[in-house]
């Protein structure tokens, strides 16, 4: 019987190791010069910056920003609205893991930025909610602004979005990876994305 | 992780097997009924195996109960845990390693592509590479048959596309550039893609614009490739079409000659022939209604000075895709055989075929020997479509005839309608003649009637017969001096007799027609009263009297 | 009362007709930066989108707009650039308009060929035409907007007129080198000029539809969207419809492209409930 036991447990641990994903742990992106698929060509000039496009913007804290000032360290950004249930509940959450799965040391150097599609429903307030629901710390923007701006952005990193009747979006799911000036260095997918790609690509803007 | 629990199962029991390992030996006295006994001998687990009479000993020869061995429950929960175990760790191994086809690709390859009914050549080396295929998108007019232009929407400039040769493991990247001054967004689909829209959404593509994929060359075989921008008929109608071949691991059989046809129909407002530049029609795309079914883009273009070349003795592969849009082809060359037909461009293959289907949107390969010179039709064997739409291409074979395979034309003759069976008549008494004699007019007519359908075959109905041949009866001097009247003539032929007419010299055969004396002497009151011919009637009394002479 | 009652309706019946072919005074100060001159009022109406969501409504309501009668022309754009000069072709920042930008001019500030000087203009991006349109006090066209307006018939009846004929005869013939001038296709019943016939043209929003993996543009957006559906298409005999959405699917904000222009819109002012 003893022995049936020991048999039993030591398969069980086998068993559980099989199945568990890894817990958060520091990828080795920062320690070898890894190859990263798909990274856009840089200009010197830096002229796909995106933080080109002018117009004030609102945060979460109502302070009144232009994207420019989102310049000098890297940004992991996307396009949401709070009042989706679906889709970018995830794609926050991938964004999310990206940043965590830096190094301790470089994740405070990497910004995270939520434009809201929903001018109207997403006011300062309403994401100062979201935000402590997702449990976004201060390196966290949250920005509100107008339909036009909002269609501008889209257009500068190629989304698609649709307002629908309902007053609810119909938008794709991308995630992007922008250097310290502004350009699109990495686009993910934000279901199926590649967290160690974006992290690599960081990891080499941080060098 | 994998390896070792399979290991510790597999090893618990060979070790276990192979301990108490020894020639069985059986004997009459002894059936096994082996139980775990709780008594053990030194370290080792024994059996009771109990004889037939019933007496218990103990043993530690496992060999023989091993049947029991194996399904004692420590052993059993044991295997159990195991396959768990090796079913769990497979599944995760599987999610991280990806397909196991994709074995890694070394070098890089720019295959040459050619445009039809070029074929490129195969690649000497066959270990899957890395291939670069750049095609570019060009709107153009040019010519879909004498007098009739088109605007076509095309791969590379030409209808069909290029030909692009890889293969079978090959990683294709493909860049579809879309030159500036065309009009249309365009993409790719390529049959050979495993992938959503077989690479027409990663595709997609704007006037002035490019864009890449990567694909795995998976499955060997024939492929059509099209443009599947919406609404993707009018842009396949428009000739935005080609083939790609994957060539299997093994390789194809080497052979002569490769040509390579691709059928295609044209839906155009004018009618077949209209000249001009002729608009799209898609009414008729809808009612799959051509105006042009061809091959290789245009009613002429691989006939006469065009036409495929080969020799005799040649072995000639032909890859031919149907890009419809609507259209299957029934595909032959008139005057071969296909010794091999690769179905559907696939991997079965049939023998001897004289026609094969070729679908819509899809390819064959067709393989024969030349065996004989001359021009031979390829058609699409819906034979409208070929003669009266365009679908006709040749191959001209040179080289030394063989009259034992194909002899042609031996014999040339003349031929006689048949006579009609008179046998029976022949025996029966000719009652006609003691009936009374009809009138000169109705005579006239009969006769002209017997003689158009008896008669005019030969000696015409301008009584002018053929010079050289069949005397003629207008002012015959032979018809209107004979004493008989002609009646002998009529009565028993004339056989190879030289005979003069009007001064012309004949010698042929009349053959003796079986004539009552009333047809005889209706005939006879025709031509000696026709074409200048002047004579009393003859009656049938008279006929009657040289018949019986 | 009977006889007032008639010359009402029928009073009220044509004056809509008063709008067609030349601009409608609009309230307001009218100075260059603003001027509503080229311009024609679009009256409101229903709609039935060409694609619509499986979950949305089949036809939709279209507030009355105004709209330019012809598409901006190489002269008009030429002007733009002068007055911001950030926008001359070498100076262009590579966000807002990729290589071949204004490449049929022969500098930055010079047209070169007097033959497209009334020409459409075309090789300018999104971004570039959103700017035109901000700096004349107009906006670009919704997709909405530009396709009900569009779908009106040419004023001419004959049967080589009809609006499909068109658009795919346009199809059938390759760019022609020269590009023709505004004005020298059809008109159509709200006075509007060459909306098929002469070039595609930019809406404000033309990434907000997502054909998805099916290029017939009959099913589902791609899943990774939020609120996914699938697409009806109102007529799926229509075409050439398919085919302005399908180039519509390809476009990104920053391509220029030789046979892409523009014309601008103006939110009606007389509206006052939107």
């Amino acid at each position: 019987m003893k022995t049936n036991r020991i048999l039993l447990g030591l398969v069980t641990l086998a068993l559980l190791s099989c199945h568990k994903k890894p817990a958060t742990k520091t990828l080795p992106c920062c320690q070898k010069d890894g190859a990263v698929a798909g990274m856009a060509s840089q200009p010197a000039s830096g002229s796909t910056s995106i933080y080109q496009l002018t117009g004030t913007w609102t945060d979460q804290h109502g302070k009144q920003l232009t994207l420019n000032t989102l310049q000098g360290r890297p940004q992991i950004v996307a396009m949401i609205f709070t009042h989706c249930t679906s889709v970018c509940p995830r794609v926050v959450e991938e964004m999310k893991t990206i940043r965590d799965s830096l190094p301790a040391a470089f994740r405070n150097k990497v910004g995270g930025v939520l434009v809201s599609f929903d001018p109207d429903r997403d006011t300062p307030v309403q994401m100062r909610l979201f935000a402590k629901q997702r449990q976004l710390d201060e390196q966290w923007e949250l920005l509100q602004g107008s339909a036009d701006q909002v269609r501008e952005l889209s257009m500068a990193l190629n989304v698609r979005y649709q307002k629908l009747s309902g007053g609810d979006f119909s938008h794709s799911g991308n995630i992007f990876i922008l250097d310290q000036a502004g350009n699109i260095v990495q686009v993910v997918d934000g279901l199926n994305g590649n967290v160690r790609n974006a992290d690599s690509v960081l990891c080499r803007l941080l060098r | 992780m994998v390896l070792q629990g399979f290991f510790a199962a597999g090893s618990f029991l060979i070790i276990e097997f192979f301990n108490g390992i020894k020639t069985l030996k059986y004997d009459q006295d002894h059936f096994f009924v082996c139980r775990a006994s709780t008594k053990r001998i030194g370290h080792r687990p024994t059996f009771d195996l109990i004889t037939k009479n019933q007496k218990a000993v103990k043993t530690t020869y496992l060999n023989r109960c091993l049947p029991q061995i194996i399904f004692s429950r420590r052993i059993l929960r044991l295997f159990v845990c195991a396959c768990i175990w090796l079913t769990a760790c497979n599944q995760h191994a599987k999610n991280n390693t990806g397909a196991d086809d994709t074995t890694a690709v070394t070098g890089e390859y720019n295959p040459v592509l050619t445009f039809a009914p070029n074929v490129p050549e195969a690649r000497d080396n066959a270990a899957p590479k890395k291939v670069m295929v750049e095609i570019e998108v060009v709107e153009k007019v040019m010519k879909l048959a004498d007098g009739v232009d088109y605007t076509f929407w095309t791969f590379g400039g030409k209808v069909p596309g290029p030909f692009i040769r890889v293969q079978e493991g090959d990683e294709v990247e493909l860049r579809l550039d879309n030159n500036a001054n065309n009009k249309m967004p365009h993409n790719i689909d390529l049959h050979a893609v495993n992938g959503p829209g077989g690479g027409a959404d990663a595709t997609m593509t704007v006037p002035g614009h490019s864009s890449v994929f990567r694909f795995r060359a998976l499955n060997p075989g024939l492929f059509v490739y099209h443009c599947a921008t919406a609404p993707v008929g009018m842009h396949i109608a428009n000739g935005m079409y080609g083939l790609i071949l994957v060539t299997p691991k093994e390789g194809l059989p080497n052979v002569d000659k490769e040509f390579y046809l691709m059928q295609g129909e044209f839906y155009t407002k004018g009618k077949n022939g209209e000249p001009g530049l002729q608009p799209f029609d898609m009414d008729k795309a809808v009612k799959e209604q051509p105006e042009y079914v061809v091959f290789n883009g245009s009613a002429g273009s691989t006939t006469g000075a065009n036409a495929l070349q080969a020799k005799v003795g040649d072995r000639v592969r032909i890859y031919v895709g149907n890009a419809g849009p609507n259209l299957t082809s029934s595909f032959h060359v008139i005057g071969q055989i296909f010794d091999k037909v690769y179905l559907e461009g696939g991997s079965q293959i049939n023998r001897n075929v004289g026609t094969t289907l070729i679908p819509a949107g899809g390819a064959t390969i067709v393989e024969f020997t030349c065996k004989e010179p001359g021009t031979f039709n390829i058609v699409d064997h819906s034979i409208f479509r070929a003669f009266n739409q365009g679908a006709l291409a040749q191959l001209v074979v040179t080289g030394p005839a063989d009259k034992n395979i194909y002899s042609g034309k031996l014999a040339d003759e003349f031929y006689f309608p048949p006579i009609p069976d008179q046998a029976g008549k022949k025996d029966k008494p000719v009652i006609e003649a003691s009936s009374p004699e009809p009138s000169f007019a109705d005579r006239f007519k009969d006769g002209h009637a017997l003689f158009e359908s008896n008669c005019s075959s030969c000696h015409q109905s301008t009584g002018l017969g053929l010079p050289g041949s069949f005397p003629p009866l207008a002012k015959s001097d032979f018809l209107m001096n004979r004493q008989d009247m002609g009646i002998g003539v009529l009565l028993h032929g004339i056989n190879n007799e030289p005979i003069t007419v009007n001064g012309k010299h004949f010698q042929g055969v009349m053959p003796q027609l079986s004539l009552t004396d009333d047809q005889i002497a209706s005939i006879l009151t025709y031509v000696r009263n026709s074409w200048g011919n002047k004579s009393p009637a003859v009656k049938a009394s008279e006929v009657k009297k040289i018949r019986n002479q | 009362m009977k006889i007032v009652n008639a010359l009402m309706v029928i009073i009220c019946s044509l004056a809509p007709l008063k709008n067609y072919g030349k601009a409608s005074p609009v309230n307001g100060k009218q100075h260059p930066g603003n001027s509503v001159a080229g311009m024609v009022r679009i009256p409101g109406g229903s709609y039935r989108p060409f694609l619509h969501r499986k979950d949305q409504p089949a036809v939709i309501r279209v507030h009355s707009f105004l709209l330019d009668i012809n598409a901006v022309t190489n002269e008009d754009f030429l002007a733009f650039v002068k007055a911001n000069p950030k926008w001359a072709r070498s100076k262009v920042s590579r966000l807002f308009a990729d290589l071949s930008y204004l490449n049929q001019w022969t500098g930055d500030f010079e047209i070169g060929d007097d033959k497209i000087k009334h020409s459409p203009v075309t090789n300018i991006s999104w971004f570039a035409a959103n700017a035109y349109a901000r700096w004349k006090g107009k906006r670009l066209p919704t997709q909405t907007e530009w396709e009900y307006a569009a779908a009106a018939p040419p004023i001419s009846t004959k049967k080589n007129a009809r609006l499909t004929r068109i658009i795919l005869a346009w199809y059938d013939h390759p760019n022609p080198i020269i590009l023709p001038h505004v004005q020298s296709t059809y008109k159509n019943t709200y006075g509007l000029y060459d909306m098929h016939g002469l070039i595609w043209e930019w809406v404000e929003d033309f990434n907000s539809i997502n054909m998805g993996d099916d290029n017939t543009g009959g099913t589902n957006i791609n899943s990774f969207s939020c609120a996914a559906g699938s697409l009806n298409s109102a007529d799926k005999e229509d075409y050439a419809a398919f085919m302005r959405f399908a180039f519509r699917q390809g476009l990104q904000a920053r391509y220029t492209i030789r046979s892409l222009g523009f014309r601008c819109a103006k939110d009606d002012a007389t509206i006052t409930n939107l």
